[in-house]
């Protein structure tokens, strides 16, 4: 599956099977996103940060290169974290965003996934992923997590 | 969990309460908030208490866990929050440091008054901005090879001495004379290295800021005299960290600490806890790799200095050093002895606060006690403050670190207006000069507690005497 920039920001019972929004937090920041699978909601919570660092800017870009990741985890939420770290690492260190997020593999501890780079400038900085009040559970009609993030 | 309540909380003094051991059965010390009544009240409504009461079941915690009166929720650790744990069988934890390692405060002084400096203060606030790169996605002017990047990590100013950004009067007044003992470049990941070698000299963006000020009050005159601040005098407060580096060393020690902690035996109520005995081979290397992303941030703060500097003597003609009167740090741990026990400091959001007499300060505040500076919201009063005989009894040597948010950054950008806020700066006769509209409402002042207030509980409770008030004429951000 592939994701871009435009997921729904949205919550409610009329939301649509894949999203994220950002919830209210003192201080930091705080993502939920959602998916009809564990893969939707992995590139769905990467979309939302790309959104935040990037903004809109995104949209629309054509990537000019694919890359690869290949990462594990001792858990399923350790695992999201990792994911969205190494893409924060990747995005802030070569000054690009990603979109385009296609899962290959992806189990509780485990994650291949090949991503596209667009150039964009970034709006907005985040310095980490957190674990605090970290979730991914399953419910009706597929997956969601909540991410705190240090901004 | 459940929540807490007022009723938990036991008043030991008009500004001090205590959540008792008994209140939860991991805790393992007591927990103590300085906070007014009406903070108090405000706070039992969020989860900072949660956090607070948290840190006191990490192993080896001394007594009592606290939480300064610009507490407010954080990740894991509350921000305004000091955990001591003992070094011989407690627990490090890279998230009570937080993920911007050695963010702190330094504060400039100047030989001029406001009236001299007065019509040159538009030009002097373009050409800093011109001259100290800020906001998000851009890298600064220069760019450190392995070799130089190790220097900066082993040796923090002794590399900006030898490099030319700085003196050794500058060195003298850093904590740790910005020469962390301990640091290794060897346990800083790599990838930290390569987030950060770029950034240094680079003020970054969020709450970081750089300000122009005024001392507009001296509170305490002998004290003041000593630090080298009088009435109407210019000064510069610059608040950065150690930018990526230290972001990137914090995510993948939490990282390791998370994978480790079970083989240690610790369960802890919030993974974000993560830690490990400090003793550990892997406590050891956090403590390396920390020192040496402190380092890397005073090398931070020394780059942006030299800037100020230049852009000072280029602007006002005037040919003088802009001296150090300190730099301060609030997301560190330190190996500190109190009360006789070595212990790791964990200062997370405050700042270290050591009294006269103490070792660890410049010989020439040894009868002040060390200076604190407690940056107010942008456009508010900052102030100057001193440690006390009180903090290194009462406080493992610490006090609070700054106005503390109220409003989140999200809720901000929906209620305030940009031009309005400038409006209100310009008003106020502040320049300004910020990268982005954002940049600048996140950081309204209505988005924060009063600092006012949070340095009164300290003053109040006698950890600091209150030395000066500066108010801003200049504010530079991201």
């Amino acid at each position: 599956m592939t994701h871009g920039l435009q997921a729904a920001m949205r919550s409610g019972p009329d939301q649509p099977a894949d999203g994220f929004e950002f919830l209210d937090h003192p201080g930091d920041l705080k993502l939920r996103a959602w998916g009809r699978s564990l893969e939707h909601l992995f590139a769905n919570a990467a979309s939302g940060m790309m959104t935040f660092l990037f903004g809109g800017g995104v949209d629309g870009s054509q990537p000019y290169r694919t890359e690869t990741i290949e990462i594990g985890a001792g858990d399923r939420e350790a695992l999201l974290v990792d994911w969205l770290s190494e893409l924060l690492y990747r995005a802030t260190t070569e000054y690009h965003a990603y979109m385009g997020f296609r899962m290959h593999e992806l189990t509780e501890t485990k994650l291949k996934a090949t991503v596209a780079a667009v150039a964009a400038e970034a709006v907005d900085d985040i310095k980490a992923v957190t674990h605090h009040e970290l979730s991914v559970r399953e419910c009706e009609g597929g997956w969601e997590a909540t991410i705190v993030f240090d901004t | 969990m459940r929540p807490i309540g007022l009723a938990d909380l036991q008043q030991i003094a008009p500004c001090a309460w205590e959540i008792p051991r008994s209140f939860r059965n991991d805790m393992r010390v007591a927990a103590r908030l300085y906070a007014t009544r009406e903070m108090v009240e405000h706070l039992v409504q969020e989860r900072a208490l949660e956090q607070l009461v948290n840190t006191a079941t990490l192993p080896g915690v001394q007594e009592p866990a606290l939480a300064m009166p610009d507490i407010h929720q954080g990740y894991g650790f509350p921000i305004g929050g000091v955990v001591a744990t003992r070094a011989a069988d407690g627990v490090i934890s890279p998230g009570g440091v937080g993920y911007d390692i050695n963010c702190g405060v330094r504060l400039l002084a100047s030989g001029a008054r406001f009236p001299e400096v007065r019509d040159h203060l538009a030009g002097l606030a373009t050409q800093i901005q011109r001259d100290v790169p800020t906001g998000v996605g851009h890298g600064g002017r220069i760019v450190l090879d392995d070799r130089a990047m190790d220097d900066v990590l082993n040796t923090g100013l002794r590399w900006a001495i030898g490099a030319g950004y700085a003196s050794e009067a500058d060195s003298e007044s850093i904590e740790e004379r910005g020469c962390f003992a301990g640091a290794s470049a060897d346990a800083v990941p790599e990838r930290a290295r390569k987030r950060g070698r770029d950034q240094l000299g680079t003020l970054g963006s969020g709450n970081h800021f750089l300000e122009v000020q005024r001392v507009a009050r001296i509170h305490d005159r002998a004290r003041a005299e000593a630090f080298g601040l009088f009435e109407d005098q210019v000064t510069v407060l610059i608040h950065t960290g150690s930018r990526g580096l230290g972001h990137q060393t914090c995510t993948e020690y939490v990282r390791l600490m998370d994978q480790v902690m079970a083989q240690y035996g610790i369960a802890l109520p919030d993974r974000e806890l993560a830690c490990a005995p400090f003793v550990s081979p892997e406590g050891q290397a956090y403590f390396r790799a920390m020192a040496a992303a402190a380092n890397f941030a005073w090398c931070n703060r020394q780059l942006i200095t030299h800037a100020v500097r230049g852009a000072w003597r280029r602007i006002l003609g005037r040919d003088e050093d802009l001296a150090v009167v300190y730099d301060v740090s609030h997301n560190i741990a330190k190996l500190e002895e109190h009360g006789g026990v070595a212990c790791v400091v964990h200062r997370k959001g405050a700042t270290r606060a050591f009294g006269p007499g103490s070792e660890g300060i410049p010989e020439r505040y040894r009868s002040t006690g060390q200076p604190v500076f407690v940056p107010g919201s942008m456009g508010t009063a900052s102030y100057v403050l001193a440690g006390t005989g009180v903090a290194m009894s009462e406080t493992f040597g610490s006090t609070c670190h700054g106005a503390g948010r109220l409003m989140s950054r999200h809720k901000a950008k929906q209620t305030i207006d940009y031009n309005r806020l400038r409006q209100q700066l310009h008003d106020m006769g502040i320049e300004v000069r910020a990268a982005s509209a954002k940049g600048l409402i996140e950081e309204a002042p209505a988005a924060y507690k009063d600092v006012e207030q949070v340095v009164d509980v300290m003053t109040e409770t006698g950890v600091t005497v209150t030395v000066a008030r500066l108010v801003p004429i200049a504010i530079v951000k991201g």
